[in-house]
């Protein structure tokens, strides 16, 4: 039951990663598959861990057409920092998780940019940032949607993670 | 001191470095044998029918609204078709005519550039969702015996070339693509140029015209066929404004592309 919301979660996920987006709302795609991800890297790290978040990195890879292992190594750090903030992340408050989420998704930002500037093609305008702000700003509905879909948190949406 | 039980932490720690050298190892590989990397085909596969399913909504919209068409509005479209038929039929029999005579000419002066091309249409199915690159996914690949570097046309003007293939599909590279670079010549004077993408749709950029080179607003460039890729004598773009900075060597041109860059479905794939 729980393998079936993680597969859809991920699913819908990378659907979105590739939905076009008009001119230069395209630099606004909140990072999709990033939060899914961290979602249940926090929540089941025994069915999602690091090596999950990296394969589904390396499909993102594939499904943009940047060089393979690009996305996956930003997945990969954002999954084992996840991973170590676990804990915290169980007691924090609300507003916590949500600031949390916002400087793991600069991270991510940041090493693609490093990646993409050293080996692909570097990142022409500022506003690539701007999809941390997004990232945040749909975090809470995201949250709130995987919070329903997942079986052993329907009872308590808002409480625990 | 207690002995340890829940050693999960230490076992993804180590997990973490060996993916993470592994994906410095795939991206050192990837950028070693580029697209002929076997792990980015199979991996193509995997990813290609979510590609497909993206794609779903925007074909059904397409096949709704062909079939709520009333008989009236066909009746209409037809009688215009028609008109424009007669139209480009009546420029053919002039260009026919004037491809005899080009290729008489062309006899006299014995150069051997052919003029015809076989053309096949293609569909797209993806737009690259990084907007950093101006690619785009069509449903045709291996199978179709696709190459690389194969120009593709639309109805308007030079699209773009192929840069990548895959099993089932192929990648796009737009001329508005910042690595993309288009020979052209200006078809009011001949002078010929290279149109450098942008990286933004309908923003090219024709580089290196020193400030002293005829260019005006409205001239057309055509593909000069020069650097064998994109065939000779079709539309690349027109050009929008011509600004000349003092203390710089050359103009800054801007083009705006002919084909529909942002618009277009269907495409014409040339072969050599």
């Amino acid at each position: 039951m729980k393998l079936f919301s993680i597969i859809t979660s991920l699913l819908i996920a990378f659907i979105l990663e590739i939905i076009p987006m008009h001119g230069m709302w395209a630099w606004a795609r909140p990072l999709w598959l990033m939060m899914v991800v961290l979602y249940w890297v926090i929540d089941n790290p025994l069915l999602v861990n690091v090596g999950i978040a990296w394969c589904m990195g390396l499909l993102l890879d594939s499904l943009q057409g940047v060089l393979l292992g690009e996305h996956a190594f930003a997945m990969l750090v954002v999954a084992y920092l996840a991973s170590l903030l676990r804990q915290r992340m169980w007691a924090a408050p609300f507003f916590h998780k949500t600031s949390i989420v916002l400087s793991l998704s600069w991270i991510y930002l940041l090493i693609f940019y490093c990646l993409q500037s050293f080996v692909g093609e570097p990142i022409p305008t500022v506003w690539y940032w701007i999809a941390g702000l997004s990232t945040w700003l749909v975090w809470p509905f995201v949250y709130f949607l995987l919070q329903l879909g997942n079986p052993l948190k329907r009872g308590n949406l808002v409480e625990s993670w | 001191m207690i002995k340890p039980i829940f050693t999960q932490k230490a076992t993804a720690g180590w997990r973490t470095l060996f993916l993470a050298i592994f994906s410095i190892l795939l991206i050192i590989l990837n950028l070693h044998y580029s697209d002929q990397f076997f792990v980015r085909k199979i991996l193509s596969v995997v990813v290609a029918p979510v590609q497909y399913v993206v794609d779903m909504p925007v074909k059904l919209v397409h096949r709704a609204r062909t079939t709520i068409t009333s008989q009236e509005d066909l009746i209409k479209e037809n009688q215009r078709l028609r008109a424009e038929q007669m139209l480009l039929k009546l420029r053919v029999q002039k260009i026919t005519a004037l491809e005899t005579e080009n290729k008489q000419l062309r006899a006299l002066l014995a150069s051997s550039n052919v003029l015809e091309n076989k053309a096949s249409t293609v569909q797209l199915i993806s737009v690259a969702s990084d907007p950093a690159k101006q690619e785009i996914v069509i449903d045709q690949g291996q199978k179709q015996h696709l190459k690389l570097g194969q120009p593709v046309l639309d109805a308007y003007g030079v699209f773009g070339q192929v840069v990548e293939v895959d099993p089932m599909t192929s990648r796009v590279m737009l001329i508005s693509d910042r690595r993309s670079a288009v020979p052209v010549e200006n078809n009011r004077t001949g002078v010929r140029g290279i149109v450098e993408g942008t990286g933004f749709v309908g923003n090219l950029l024709l580089v290196n015209v020193p400030k002293t080179a005829d260019v005006r607003v409205g001239d057309l460039l055509v593909s000069s066929g020069l650097g064998h890729v994109y065939p000779m004598g079709y539309p690349v773009g027109t050009v929008v404004s011509v600004t000349t900075v003092p203390g710089e060597h050359f103009a800054q041109i801007d083009v705006a592309p002919s084909a529909h860059l942002d618009r277009t479905r269907l495409m014409l794939l040339l072969w050599g």
